[in-house]
């Protein structure tokens, strides 16, 4: 199978080297089980389960602080700070090969050159 | 006595924490996780049985009073005095086992604070581990006094004193996965005015009073080889009521170094600072160096 499609980090991304184990039934991307989100009725993915804690939270988010000191829920919390300061405008250094447009609402930083960065490129 | 229980369950480095309320040790995100997470989990215990116990300490010296007076009075003084023994016996004892209980108390926020900073570098940091300081004693403990003034009048006061501490509370240091050197402090600094007045009645009021400020500094040394550094970036503001961000930028040959400070206002005298205000802050100095080559980490 594929390698797993999240991206690692907080203050900068790059690939996750594990291989995928199953897909997320919201974005159809194959993850790891590192990227598994929690739940018992669907296969998420960390980052879709952040997005949709996030976007269900307009207005008063839940405490992701309880969420952080319980071990079996500490990487969602994780991704979903992420995805909170990522909305408020940060723009995360990019140090991967390929993100693809799942990552199209964050705005990525990486070295600018002449090949399209979506192509992806390996070590250099 | 359940307390004490699961207070000697806990491994050797969680209880001595417990009593020292001082932790300073390089481990893996995960472990500093564990660690954090299970004394939170064992705060939370550890508060409810606190509140139960203090309960059941005043319902005892309510209800023991009205059923001595009642007893007193329908049987007589003699099984009286036997009952407010028996009771009196009973409060020393659930009085000892809150005052214990009290002791091994943990600051919750605290934890919860440091828990969440851990948590978001936890796949950010190398394999050197991270070096965490934590110290929970307070921060108006008596080791972090650094000053006290002279007595002094002001206003209808006639006798002020300001005593002034700095708690440098939680700090931390790691290397990155993109060989950035990364470090913070946290520090309250708090100051407590002791104010004593005569009031028209004659009498003498002391009152005090209770100011803290928090410091949070962010240190970040980019690579040259992997980063241009530039002196303008776009803060991340959080929730908070973040104060101004003072910035120093140093470029260097191999090295560039990012120094951020703010320092706020807390809410009161045991108010904390938001961690999202660090993380903001740290955010900030990665916002100042863009990627200068492609480079897969």
């Amino acid at each position: 199978m594929a390698a797993c499609a999240c991206k690692r980090g907080f203050f900068t991304l790059r690939d996750c080297q594990n291989e995928a184990t199953a897909t997320c039934n919201m974005c159809g991307r194959g993850i790891c089980t590192d990227h598994q989100a929690p739940r018992v009725d669907a296969v998420i993915c960390v980052e879709c389960a952040a997005r949709q804690e996030e976007q269900a939270a307009t207005g008063t988010p839940p405490p992701v602080e309880e969420e952080i000191v319980d071990p079996a829920r500490s990487t969602q919390a994780r991704y979903r700070l992420r995805h909170r300061m990522y909305s408020r405008g940060y723009d995360p250094p990019f140090w991967g090969t390929w993100y693809g447009n799942y990552y199209s609402d964050y705005d990525m930083r990486h070295f600018d050159d002449d090949d399209a960065y979506e192509g992806g490129f390996g070590d250099s | 006595m359940k307390l004490r229980e699961s207070h000697s369950s806990l491994p050797p480095e969680q209880q001595q924490f417990i009593r020292d309320k001082q932790v300073e040790s390089t481990w893996t995100p995960s472990q500093w996780l564990g660690f954090l997470s299970s004394l939170a989990d064992w705060d939370a215990r550890s508060d409810a049985t606190r509140g139960k116990t203090g309960r059941l300490l005043w319902m005892t010296i309510l209800f023991g009073i009205l059923i001595v007076v009642a007893v007193s009075i329908l049987l007589s003084p003699i099984d009286g005095a036997v009952l407010a023994l028996i009771l009196l016996v009973a409060v020393i004892v659930l009085a000892r086992a809150w005052r214990s209980a009290r002791k091994l108390d943990l600051p919750g926020e605290q934890l919860r604070f440091a828990a969440t900073i851990v948590n978001v570098l936890a796949e950010d940091v190398a394999s050197e581990g991270l070096y965490v300081r934590l110290d929970l004693r307070g921060a108006t403990d008596k080791s972090k006094k650094t000053q006290v003034t002279p007595e002094y009048r002001r206003g209808v006061y006639h006798k002020c004193v300001d005593t002034f501490y700095v708690d440098p509370w939680f700090s931390g240091s790691a290397v990155l996965v993109d060989e950035a050197d990364l470090y913070w402090h946290v520090v309250d600094r708090t100051r407590s005015s002791k104010r004593t007045k005569r009031n028209p009645r004659g009498k003498i009021k002391t009152k005090t009073k209770v100011k803290k400020t928090t410091f949070l500094q962010v240190g970040l040394q980019l690579p040259r080889k992997n980063y241009a550094v530039h002196q303008q970036g776009e803060a991340v503001t959080p929730d908070g009521a973040g104060g101004a961000t003072k910035v120093k930028v140093k470029p260097a040959d191999s090295r560039a170094t990012i120094k951020l400070t703010r320092t706020m206002k807390s809410a009161g005298a045991k108010g904390l600072a938001d961690p999202q205000e660090l993380i903001a802050l740290m955010a900030d100095a990665y916002g100042r160096g863009d990627p200068a080559r492609r480079k897969k980490i």
